[in-house]
């Protein structure tokens, strides 16, 4: 029988704010969206306080100062670092692991121990990252990724188990799936979980005890696999997870808005130099793409714009510069003449093809060799030198356009300049 | 206005025009036929504005001249009904009422103003040429498929005929893919070439028939007309540049391969069921004097291999192309053999068919393929 265990980090960005900021343990803390917009996450303390997730902070900024709760802007930079901490201390556990986000690894741990020595050694997992990285983790334990998942949901609702949480028979099995909602089910999403209410579907065990013909007639293969893992049948290969169907970079801007060409030709090279590089990372090219921006919603007193225009291409793109291009001449082509202060901007890409299939085009004039090799070695430098280390002109040097945070906390862990230091 | 005309002709003549007629028009009276009538001859007309086609028939016991507009889908459905019988057409020009008899039948359709539909252009500074109806419709037929729906580049979605003073060349192209259709024919003519959009030629290859016949193209820098028979089809000429075809065409494509036609399609055909539905990627590695041919889906755990004898000599390859694309090209080849000719993966190759017998139609394909490793 296989073994599997997801590592989760509890509240992983309250968390690293925490690890620098000791005072704070115990205390509520929230993390806001950029431009410190609304909060994006919570500290379990916060959630008790009934802060709900996405209010804006001008909402319940009185609140939050009568309550005591500490706020910070995102610091992606410390999180992200933070997170590569979390993960290499993991990884030493098992020699087959998948990240699988931010805060969250699969490990293989089959064959490693059972039972009790398993728990065990899972304990010791949990004890090795906390004390080494300063962030709590939860770990759930099955024979599938997806009851390894529900394990873990077990492992952070009910403190008796410590943080960590094993599925390894099959009473614990239905007794787990008889209390977990379907909606909480790993892969179910909300457009499933929707079908599933109308036949009546309300926990994981309802779900497991239909046939699979039916499962393959009313969902896709995805469902299917859903089906077969919680009936402890291992299916799912995360490095075979369905890859985005679109991928969309945007932001909106600080204050007024951005009102100049230049300014937004900045912001939008950069979002496209940023979907280029996921696009790369999950091996896909684009076959169509979205160039938007638009005035805020919310000021009727100033003049109104907006700007959607979907181009496609003629041979599918992953390459930072062309699609640049395209976007640079789809932006300047559709901009309106005139001061309109843009609050949004942003690029969608999609109809995505792997990046092994591309149809080639008689009519290209790009050697698409060549660009290849090109994207390649620039990624290389950006890998060993700092992302963006070689970037385009356009992409700019001041980032005027950027986000406004005023509650960071510094790059501790990135930077030298922030390094603590101790008196 | 009135005349008496047989049921079958006159649907015969219907149909061969009716390809022309849009299911939704802006003009209403683009949903009929035009009646123009003078003397004893009968012509009707079909248009969309892009393309106009017109036959013309005799008719008895004629009277009276004028045009009429009448309902194309009534009418049509109306004529497949009857079994060949003669139809009376009475037209009252005052108020474009229709009276139509019919053994014991009588029916009653109100038709609109003939002078309102609209007229095909005049025709100035045209050319034009001969051309045998077998012929065009070889061309048509051979290079029709591979045109392009992107109403981006408009230039290739049609046929480009390039006219020399000693042959004629037909292109049609979708950036993917580009077929060429040459025959000698002396012509006479000055070098010129345009381009023809889809609708009417596939509208031309349906009423071209099995008898030969000569086929007269006049045509100016906007317009191109087809004569034959009975039959004019005017047509407008795509306003868009098609691409330079002779700088795409490989010239170097030094490793060659013939192959049998048929064991290359009914593989191929095998292959791509297990292949990826949505690329349709089919890879051929070829070494020796055998192709392999291979296609997967992941997702669905599928996969296919398959090996042909072939008459290679060249470097080994591997080089991975749509498998809809080729089989769609193979499919428009008459021989049994076929030479392949390619130089490395990410360059286009050559298709030709391995000419029997001494024919002096020339046919040329070219297709692009997928690039396996980005």
């Amino acid at each position: 029988m296989k073994s599997y265990a997801i590592c989760d980090c509890d509240n992983f960005f309250a968390s690293c704010e925490r690890v620098f900021a000791p005072s704070l343990h115990d205390k509520p803390v929230v993390i806001l969206s950029n431009n410190d917009g609304c909060i994006i996450a919570r500290s379990s303390e916060a959630k008790a306080l009934g802060i709900a997730m996405g209010t804006p902070l001008y909402q319940i900024k009185d609140f939050l100062e009568k309550n005591d709760v500490a706020v910070f802007s995102s610091n992606y930079t410390l999180y992200g670092d933070m997170s590569r901490r979390v993960m290499s201390l993991l990884s030493k556990y098992s020699p087959v692991f998948w990240q699988y986000s931010i805060d969250e690894m699969f490990l293989d741990l089959t064959g490693i121990a059972s039972g009790n020595d398993l728990l065990s050694y899972c304990k010791s997992l949990r004890k090795t990252v906390t004390q080494g990285t300063g962030i709590p983790i939860t770990i759930g334990i099955a024979p599938t990724k997806t009851l390894a998942k529900a394990a873990s949901k077990f492992g952070k609702k009910y403190k008796g188990f410590k943080g960590v949480c094993m599925i390894d028979d099959e009473t614990k099995r239905i007794k787990a799936l008889k209390m977990l909602n379907v909606s909480d089910v790993w892969g179910i999403g909300r457009r499933t979980n929707k079908k599933l209410d109308y036949f009546g579907i309300k926990t994981a065990w309802d779900f497991t005890q239909k046939s699979e013909k039916w499962i393959q007639k009313e969902f896709t293969v995805t469902g299917l696999k859903t089906w077969k893992e919680l009936q402890g049948v291992d299916c799912i290969n995360v490095d075979e997870l369905p890859e985005k169907k679109s991928i969309c970079t945007s932001r909106s801007f600080a204050d007024q808005g951005l009102a100049d060409l230049s300014q937004i030709e900045e912001a939008l090279t950069n979002f496209t130099a940023e979907c280029s590089r996921k696009l790369r990372s999950q091996h896909s090219c684009c076959k169509m793409l979205t160039v938007f921006a638009y005035t805020s919603r919310f000021r009727d007193d100033v003049p109104q714009a907006s700007i959607y225009k979907t181009i496609e291409l003629p041979v599918p793109s992953n390459d930072r510069q062309e699609l640049t291009g395209y976007v640079m001449k789809t932006l300047r082509a559709e901009w309106k003449a005139g001061t309109y202060l843009y609050k949004k901007a942003g690029i969608i890409v999609w109809e995505m093809t792997p990046d092994n299939a591309i149809q080639s085009d008689l009519l290209d004039t790009v050697d698409r060799d060549k660009q290849a090799a090109l994207a390649k070695t620039i990624d290389a430098i950006n890998l060993k030198n700092g992302q963006d280390a070689v970037h385009l002109a356009i992409q700019g040097h001041d980032k005027s356009w950027f986000l406004k945070c005023e509650h960071k906390s510094k790059q501790f862990t990135t930077n030298l300049k922030d390094i603590i230091h101790v008196k | 206005m009135k005349f008496i005309v047989s049921s079958t002709q006159l649907l015969k003549n219907l149909v061969s025009i009716g390809g022309i007629l849009n299911t939704r028009n802006t003009m209403p009276i683009l949903d009929d036929f035009l009646f123009e009538f003078s003397e004893d001859v009968l012509k009707i007309t079909a248009s969309d504005l892009e393309t106009t086609m017109t036959t013309e028939m005799k008719v008895d016991m004629a009277d009276g001249e004028g045009a009429i507009a009448i309902p194309a889908k009534t009418l049509t459905d109306m004529l497949r009904t009857f079994s060949d019988i003669p139809i009376t057409f009475t037209v009252d020009m005052d108020n474009f009422a229709i009276d139509i008899a019919a053994n014991d039948g009588h029916y009653r359709m109100a038709g609109h103003n003939g002078d309102e539909f609209p007229k095909v252009p005049a025709f100035e500074d045209a050319h034009s040429f001969v051309i045998s109806s077998d012929t065009l419709s070889a061309a048509i037929s051979k290079t029709l498929f591979a045109t392009s729906n992107e109403e981006l580049r408009p230039g290739i979605t049609g046929v480009l005929f390039d006219i020399y003073p000693d042959e004629i060349v037909f292109v049609a192209t979708d950036a993917h893919r580009l077929v060429k259709y040459t025959k000698p024919i002396d012509l006479g003519n000055e070098r010129i070439s345009f381009i023809v959009p889809k609708k009417p030629l596939n509208q031309l290859k349906t009423v071209l028939g099995t008898d030969e016949c000569d086929v007269k193209v006049e045509y100016n820098k906007t317009n191109v007309i087809f004569t034959f028979e009975t039959l004019k089809l005017y047509s407008r000429l795509i306003n868009g540049a098609f691409p330079n075809y002779s700088a795409i065409i490989p010239q170097n494509n030094s490793n060659v391969m013939l192959i049998d036609r048929s064991a290359l399609i009914t593989t191929l055909r095998r292959v791509s069921f297990f292949a990826n539905q949505s690329t349709n990627q089919v890879r051929l590695s070829v070494s020796g004097q055998a192709i392999l041919i291979s296609g997967e889906d992941r997702e669905f755990a599928s996969e296919a291999k398959e090996r042909i004898a072939c008459d290679y000599s060249g470097e080994d390859l591997v080089i991975g192309f749509n498998s809809k694309f080729l089989l769609d090209m193979l499919s428009h080849i008459d021989t049994s053999q076929i030479e392949v000719k390619m130089s490395v993966s990410s360059k286009p190759a050559v298709i030709l068919p391995v000419e029997e017998s001494e024919s002096d139609e020339k046919l040329f394909m070219l297709i692009s393929p997928i690039l396996l490793n980005n």
